[in-house]
């Protein structure tokens, strides 16, 4: 049968329109996907890729692990900094495997509720307390460091320090355990009590509740060379301290490495116009599997930029990339936390970390929570002895500031450098607290000022040895020695990053 | 040859002689105004050092204690004694080896004592650098007594609990 060519004209237009919306598919694909379109299969279907599922898991564990464990023989008695070394990991693992625990078993628990002057109280007992630089809210929480799947929700809105109180008055006749929650640093705070049935504990020596006393908490404060003290039971009502930071009582000398930070090689740019650094930087940034449908070009500060329709890198020489969402729309609605962290992590996992994040972890320093969105803050801590990395650039106070909602990454600032600590270690004095502060406040004299001032609301917050991080415009810096970290807040805050050179030298 | 080891020994002596009270940190105790010694002294307001510890008087069961307190002014000089035996106050050194010390820019000072069984009638005495200390004017005297428990008594006492 003949067709007329009314029919033939029809069938020409209709390939026609094929081939162009196969055409139009494949640019929009360049711009945003890279793979099969059968991604969403796998959401919909019980499998998935284990392993990847395993790694992510780690990674969140990793982040969300808190900054501090802290062993405590309770009021006017020796507290002890668990390391985060390999010989103390163990311990370090175990007691925070058991928090863990308890917290699952909490979820489902009614606690006592207090506001949060009873937390000075909680630290008059012997225990373990597990502090973190931030309040990590509870969908966070429980969802990454618990995998809650009970369906309950947790009283506590937020996680910032808690307390695992083997002998805790009462519940000695219950032999229970008693595990406090401390939910926020905000003047709502509150802290929550739980009594719990033990569970058995992670560390194979613990056989139960008593042993935590006589087998961790004994042995590791009977060194009194080695104690702290809450600033609370030395220096009550001092408004400038915070009350429950640790100080020491003695001094000390301790051996701390020296560390050389230098530029990832793959981050090294000596000519931004050359097309090959580009193509390496991009690929280094996004995976060599991943740049196709970008396109690089140079700022006016010399900077490569590798971009597409919705996506901004910017690679600066010093290290620091900087990464943008361009939207033709304003999105107003901030979604859920857990998905907007979700995002932030998955964000990071994207980029090529084994090159670029060496010699170092990171943990979670900060949250916060914005109209549209929501910041995560990332820093940087020592893998050799554990001391974090302040970040004192001009502008940069973080490793990594991330900016996301609910459906993706908005913004990200991050610092690339790799760390690699010295083979040897020199001796450096850990000077008393009201020694140490007074040395800071003579190489500091607005501080003092600052003290003063009841109107400044000036706070320090901790104290404690680490690195500095500061001109990142040389490629190379080496012999980075420990200096004191003061964590200070005020109503200017104009003493936010205030440091001072550890003094060297074996003090008896 | 005799003139050279005369001389030595002369600078020797010399050396020995000037040197008074130095503790492990190299500095010197200040000499004590006589007036701090003054058992007829009772304690005044605490308006030149806020005292954190003791916080009165206390009873405790560890041999060592950490004084503690905040500066209310500034340039002020802190001295401890103890009451001996005989009821006279005598210095009393602390870890770091000093009876008295300047408060620095941070206003704090914390110290560790070692405490004798029983009773320690402690004085902490602070008066302005450089003034001679007229207490109430510009000497604050602060007696506490911290009692250390003999350790039969620590003893009894866990042995009741348990």
């Amino acid at each position: 049968m003949k067709l007329r060519f009314g029919e033939k004209l029809k069938n020409f237009v209709l390939v026609l329109l094929i081939i162009l919306s196969l055409i139009q598919v494949g640019i929009l694909w360049n711009y945003y996907n890279h793979g099969f379109p059968i991604n969403f299969i796998y959401a919909i279907l019980p499998f998935g890729d284990d392993e990847e599922e395993d790694r992510l898991d780690s990674q969140y564990a990793e982040l969300l692990k808190p900054y501090n464990i802290i062993i405590s023989s309770g009021f006017d008695e020796g507290k002890y900094i668990i390391n985060r070394s390999a010989d103390e990991e163990n311990l370090w693992n175990g007691l925070w495997s058991d928090a863990k625990s308890y917290m699952l078993s909490a979820i489902e628990s009614n606690p006592e509720t207090y506001d949060k002057s009873k937390w000075l109280e909680v630290l008059n007992k012997a225990g373990f307390i597990f502090e973190y630089k931030t309040s990590v809210d509870s969908e966070i929480f429980n969802k990454w460091v618990l995998k809650n799947k009970s369906g309950y929700a947790s009283t506590y809105k937020s996680v910032y320090k808690i307390a695992l109180i083997p002998n805790d008055g009462v519940d000695e006749i219950t032999d229970n355990m008693v595990l406090y929650v401390y939910d926020g640093n905000d003047n709502d705070a509150k802290i929550y009590r739980y009594s719990l049935k033990v569970n058995k504990s992670h560390i194979d020596y613990i056989k139960s509740r008593d042993e935590y006393k006589t087998d961790i908490i004994d042995k590791y404060t009977s060194d009194t060379s080695q104690n702290y003290r809450f600033a609370y039971e030395l220096f009550k009502d001092v408004a400038y301290i915070r009350q429950d930071m640790l100080i020491k009582t003695n001094d000390q000398s301790t051996e701390i490495k020296t560390v050389d930070s230098y530029l990832p090689n793959g981050l090294v740019i000596q000519d931004s116009d050359n097309a090959d650094i580009q193509s390496r930087v991009s690929n280094i940034i996004l995976g060599s599997d991943k740049t196709k449908g970008y396109e690089t070009g140079v700022s006016i500060d010399g900077a490569i930029t590798v971009f597409n329709i919705n996506n901004v890198y910017t690679i600066y020489k010093n290290g620091l990339v900087d990464y943008i969402y361009k939207s033709a729309t304003q999105e107003s609605n901030r979604g859920k936390i857990a998905d907007a962290f979700e995002k932030a992590v998955s964000f990071i996992n994207s980029i090529n970390k084994n090159e670029l994040l060496t010699g170092v972890k990171l943990y979670i320093s900060n949250i916060e929570q914005n109209d549209d969105s929501y910041t995560f803050s990332f820093d940087y801590r020592i893998n050799a002895n554990g001391l974090p990395i302040a970040v004192d650039e001009n502008g940069i106070k973080n490793a990594i500031v991330i900016k996301a909602n609910g459906s993706r990454v908005l913004s990200c600032q991050w610092l690339f450098r790799v760390f690699t600590a010295s083979e040897e270690e020199n001796s450096y004095k850990i000077a008393k607290f009201d020694v140490l502060l007074d040395a800071i406040i003579k190489n500091n004299p607005a501080i003092e000022e600052a003290i003063d001032n009841p109107d400044s609301e000036f706070v320090i917050n901790d104290i404690s040895p680490g690195y500095i991080l500061k001109n990142t415009n040389s490629y190379y810096t080496d012999n980075i020695k420990p200096e004191w970290i003061v964590n200070a807040a005020s109503a200017d805050d104009k003493h936010k990053m205030v440091h001072l050179k550890m003094e060297e030298g074996i003090q008896e | 040859m005799k003139k050279s080891i005369a001389f030595m020994l002369l600078v020797i002596f010399c050396f020995c002689s000037l040197t008074t009270v130095v503790n492990a940190t190299g500095e010197q105790d200040l000499p004590v105004p006589s007036i701090l010694y003054d058992k007829s002294l009772s304690s005044t307001s605490q308006f030149l050092v806020k005292i954190l510890r003791p916080e009165g008087n206390e009873t405790v069961i560890k041999k060592t204690y950490i004084t503690s307190g905040i500066a209310l002014q500034k340039d002020l000089i802190v001295q401890i004694l103890r009451k001996n035996n005989e009821g006279n106050y005598e210095k009393i050194y602390t870890r770091e080896g000093r009876s008295n010390w300047e408060i620095g820019p941070s206003g704090l000072f914390m110290k560790e004592i070692q405490l004798n069984t029983g009773p320690n009638r402690l004085r902490i005495a602070v008066y302005k650098k450089g003034e001679d200390p007229v207490p109430g004017t510009n000497c604050q005297i602060s007696d506490f007594t911290v009692t250390l428990l003999s350790e039969k008594i620590i003893n009894d006492i866990f042995n009741i609990n348990i």
